[in-house]
């Protein structure tokens, strides 16, 4: 794991619409996503240390509904 | 308690139709349910003419920039609840690409407030001078109003209106209406956008994309009271030349009495107190709770807001709102958990059903809150419900969750005592009644 002085202004986001509680974000990145009492993803909102990140990038692609995204400079970074 | 006149605010008369600072001609009455129609003894208000209306402002100056300047100086914000800045979003819609769509949001879903509609049929050109004026100031392609779904009277006037307009040849743009489903969340300017470009009027999701659209069309929602801000300051300002633009010195409020609404327009220095003393003639006991902002709105004690003022900035300096302009004090004996779960029940109802966290969450806050309401679970309900507010709050594409959450817990701070006497097993003696006008669904 990268030390903390890497930290990345990104965020996890969830577009609650499309999500449809497969929960496999959780499961590539149960440090990032918790699953709430129906399965739906609960975020962590902090900053992420570079291996998280792509922790992160792995959950985001996972999403079969494409809910997930990681939100830079408020757009999605790629 | 005597009653204050309306005239001794010292402020201006609101009695006198053709008062120039006011958008309505005094207080209205109205209906305690449903769409305004003004009820018990009002006096006979009628939809002001176009010429009625040209003689008491003048012409309508042609917006432009020197308008988006004049909004930006009187700070003019949204009266449809959200108090965001009117001149932000106009900057936001001119560094777009995509044609602009202006829409005038009188859909009015909350249950409580029935200003939009007063406004609307009392005085339909001074909202549609505002609507035209935005549309020019944005250059707009479409301007249209969106009306509520079940209000057949107001848009039987506003179609007049428009007619008047559209005989005089008034308008380069033509005001389209269009009716909006009749649901709590039709008035979500993210449903309002879907809805207006045939989908269905339900909220969608933007966070991944906030700053720039692209060439996606752009729509850009004002509530019809914000409409009728801009115009009056148009006239001002247009009227009076160069100058520092000044900010709105009324607001419009509905408040709830046992019988009916009322809705008035009052100074915005006045307190609480005052207003209420205006509005009804009388004002609730010192503990009372009194609901702001509706049913996505939160409860606070009266003794702790009876002297704020009723401008938005005095309520958000003590961390509440005023919404949009809704006081809804609890007059006699109610239970403010009983009212809240029946609310809670009416926005689970409500919920588009699109996200998990509202569609499964709300109903179990609610649940949770009908439990507590007659006593029962006793401490475990209670120990419970910040789970359930967590569930839902933030967690959804729009903020009806969040209101939800809002109410809860600003319910649990303001009946305290009560919330501890139901958790053990003690409900009001109330319990069982409503006294809140709670659509069933």
């Amino acid at each position: 794991m990268a030390s903390s002085e890497h930290l990345s202004d990104a965020r996890l986001r969830v577009n609650p619409i499309a999500c449809e509680a497969v929960g496999l974000c959780s499961h590539l990145a149960p440090e990032l996503v918790a699953l709430d009492t129906w399965g739906y993803p609960v975020l962590s909102d902090q900053t992420l240390t570079e291996g998280e990140e792509r922790m992160a990038r792995r959950a985001v692609r996972s999403c079969p509904h494409r809910a997930l995204a990681l939100i830079q400079d408020g757009r999605p970074a790629r | 308690m005597t009653t204050l006149s309306r005239t001794t605010s010292g402020e201006s008369d609101f009695g006198e139709a053709g008062a120039p600072a006011g958008l309505l001609p005094g207080l209205v009455y109205v209906a305690r349910v449903g769409p305004p129609h003004p009820v018990f003894g009002s006096p006979a208000f009628e939809p002001e003419s176009w010429w009625d209306h040209q003689a008491r402002l003048g012409a309508r100056f042609r917006g432009g920039a020197w308008l988006h300047q004049a909004v930006a100086e009187a700070q003019i914000t949204g009266y449809g609840g959200g108090h965001f800045p009117a001149a932000s979003k106009w900057r936001w819609a001119l560094a777009q690409r995509g044609p602009v769509t202006v829409v005038a949001n009188a859909a009015e879903s909350e249950p409580l407030s029935a200003k939009d509609a007063t406004l609307l049929r009392l005085r339909p050109h001074v909202v549609l001078d505002g609507l035209v004026s935005v549309a020019e100031t944005l250059g707009a392609v479409r301007a249209i109003l969106w009306l509520h779904g079940t209000d057949a009277v107001t848009h039987r006037i506003v179609l007049t209106a428009i007619e008047e307009r559209r005989q005089l040849g008034l308008d380069e743009i033509a005001v389209r209406v269009m009716v909006a489903p009749d649901s709590y969340l039709s008035g979500q300017s993210s449903a309002i956008a879907q809805g207006i470009n045939g989908a269905p009027a339900v909220p969608s999701f933007r966070g991944f994309t906030i700053d720039d659209a692209g060439d996606e069309p752009i729509t850009v929602v004002h509530n019809v009271e914000t409409l009728a801000r801009v115009a009056q300051l148009a006239h001002e300002t247009g009227s009076s030349g160069a100058g520092q633009a000044a900010a709105p010195r009324t607001t419009l409020l509905t408040v709830l009495t046992p019988i009916d609404r009322r809705v008035v327009e009052l100074p915005r220095d006045l307190t609480l107190r005052q207003a209420l003393v205006a509005a009804t003639g009388q004002t609730p006991s010192g503990s009372a709770g009194v609901l702001l902002g509706g049913f996505g709105g939160m409860w606070a004690r009266w003794d702790d807001i009876a002297d704020l003022q009723i401008d938005e900035r005095s309520f958000r300096a003590a961390g509440l709102s005023l919404g949009a302009g809704i006081v809804a004090p609890l007059w006699g004996a109610a239970c403010g958990i009983a009212e809240t779960a029946a609310i809670l029940d009416y926005l689970a109802g409500a919920s588009a059903g699109q996200c998990g966290p509202c569609l499964f969450g709300l109903p179990a806050l609610a649940a949770s809150v009908a439990k507590l309401r007659v006593g029962a679970g006793r401490r475990g309900e209670l120990r419970r419900l910040p789970g359930h507010v967590a569930a839902v709050d933030g967690r959804g594409a729009c903020h009806h969750p969040d209101g939800a959450a809002r109410l809860v817990r600003s319910a649990v701070d303001t009946f305290r005592d009560d919330v501890s006497a139901h958790s053990s097993g003690h409900p009001c003696r109330q319990a069982r009644l409503v006294t809140f006008p709670v659509p069933e669904d």
